[in-house]
């Protein structure tokens, strides 16, 4: 049996298809995505997820705290604090906790539009931040 | 033969590999969890040789998210209950938190804030506290003390100082339990001197 350079090469690729596989399968924000189509949400929409950010309620939207650009450092408007920027690919730390992500959910749809946000909304805003 | 030997061999690597790696993301996806138990040991923060207060890795990130996490020996012990007595309306903010991690926030705070008899690096801060401490570190009657010759310009109208909650706009070492008057310098005036 001969171990040439191809073969070599060739299970590499496969080897690190399945590895990359398992990043996103295991992302935090997929299985978020499930629970909450589960909870009845249909597709989600990076376009609607992207309104919903930038959409004002009584002067009050996301971009409030996390500024208008998510690849930017934004500032929590009561106490001035510097948020690190929100999309990933800026901040590979960021919705890689599902809790955290869910924590915060719940405190900033409250503060920005009175409510809790909806399935639906959640999943969108999801879709679009984790392209950005 | 040697074909069927190649594809297995591919086969198994590749999930041996993607194994180990979902074991790496799943166990970091943890890793507040994992630190709760750390935490006792993360050891004392020392300016000089005097000993401050213990930092506390899920403190500074819950407590830190909105602000400085104000460091626990900054407020009396029944300061700090009746704070975390009211988290779903903290000053106007929900900074509710789950059993688990409140139980051990109020018991960082309860074992590292100020009591009387307990000597303390900032036991100043107790002075003349009326019967019911208050949950904030500005109505304490020394914070005010040391801080009213200090004119509005310099804070509220201070588009980078804007309230005098955030402490460390003008005192650097604040997250580390560290006030030194010699050390103060306000944003766009500079040293302080009295
Ligand atoms: C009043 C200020 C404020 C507003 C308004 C605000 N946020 Fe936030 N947000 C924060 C802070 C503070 C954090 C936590 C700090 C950090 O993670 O850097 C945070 C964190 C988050 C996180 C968690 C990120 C992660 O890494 O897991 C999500 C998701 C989020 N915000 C979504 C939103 C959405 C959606 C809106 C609008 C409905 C919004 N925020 C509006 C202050 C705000
Ligand atoms: C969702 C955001 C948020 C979270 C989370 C949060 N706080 Fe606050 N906190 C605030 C705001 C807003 C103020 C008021 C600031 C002001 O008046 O300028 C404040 C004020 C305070 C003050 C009073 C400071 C002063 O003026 O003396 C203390 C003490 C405090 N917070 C402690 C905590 C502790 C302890 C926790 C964790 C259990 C916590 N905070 C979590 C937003 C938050
Ligand atoms: C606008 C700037 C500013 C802010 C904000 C501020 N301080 Fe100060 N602080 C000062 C100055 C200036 C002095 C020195 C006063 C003097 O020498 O009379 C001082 C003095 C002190 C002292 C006395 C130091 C000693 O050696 O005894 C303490 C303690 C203190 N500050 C704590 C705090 C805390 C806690 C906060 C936040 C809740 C805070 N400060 C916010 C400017 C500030």
């Amino acid at each position: 049996m001969k171990l040439t350079f191809k073969k070599v090469i060739w299970s590499t690729a496969i080897a690190l298809l399945f590895f990359f596989q398992t990043i996103r399968a295991s992302d935090a924000i997929d299985k978020l995505q499930e629970v909450y189509q589960k909870q009845g949400a249909t597709s989600f929409s990076a376009k609607s997820g992207e309104l919903l950010w930038h959409k004002k309620f009584n002067n009050r939207s996301c971009t409030t705290c996390h500024s208008s650009s998510v690849r930017s450092e934004g500032q929590h408007k009561r106490t001035g604090k510097v948020i690190l920027p929100m999309a990933p690919s800026v901040n590979s730390k960021r919705l890689t906790n599902q809790k955290k992500v869910k924590k915060w959910f719940l405190r900033n749809c409250k503060w920005t539009f009175g409510r809790v946000c909806s399935a639906q909304e959640k999943g969108d805003i999801l879709q679009w931040l984790k392209e950005q | 033969m040697n074909k069927a030997r190649w594809i297995l061999g591919t086969f198994l690597l590749s999930s041996v590999m993607a194994f180990g790696f979902f074991g790496i993301v799943t166990a970091s996806g943890f890793s507040s969890e994992d630190s709760r138990e750390g935490n006792e040991y993360s050891g004392y923060q020392k300016i000089g040789s005097q000993i401050t207060f213990k930092q506390d890795n899920l403190y500074n990130e819950e407590c830190g998210a909105c602000h400085l996490a104000y460091p626990p020996n900054l407020l009396p012990v029944q300061g700090w209950q009746n704070l975390m007595g009211g988290l779903e309306d903290h000053f106007g903010e929900n900074a509710e938190l789950d059993k688990e991690t409140f139980a051990h926030i109020s018991n960082y705070l309860e074992q590292n804030g100020l009591q009387r008899g307990k000597p303390s690096k900032m036991s100043k801060m107790l002075r003349n506290i009326p019967d019911v401490a208050p949950a904030r570190i500005t109505e304490l009657p020394y914070f005010i003390r040391k801080h009213d010759e200090i004119p509005n310009r310099m804070v509220i109208r201070n588009p980078k100082v804007g309230s005098f909650s955030r402490c460390d706009s003008c005192h650097k070492g604040a997250a580390k339990g560290s006030f030194n008057e010699d050390m103060v310098s306000i944003p766009s005036f500079g040293r302080w001197s009295d």
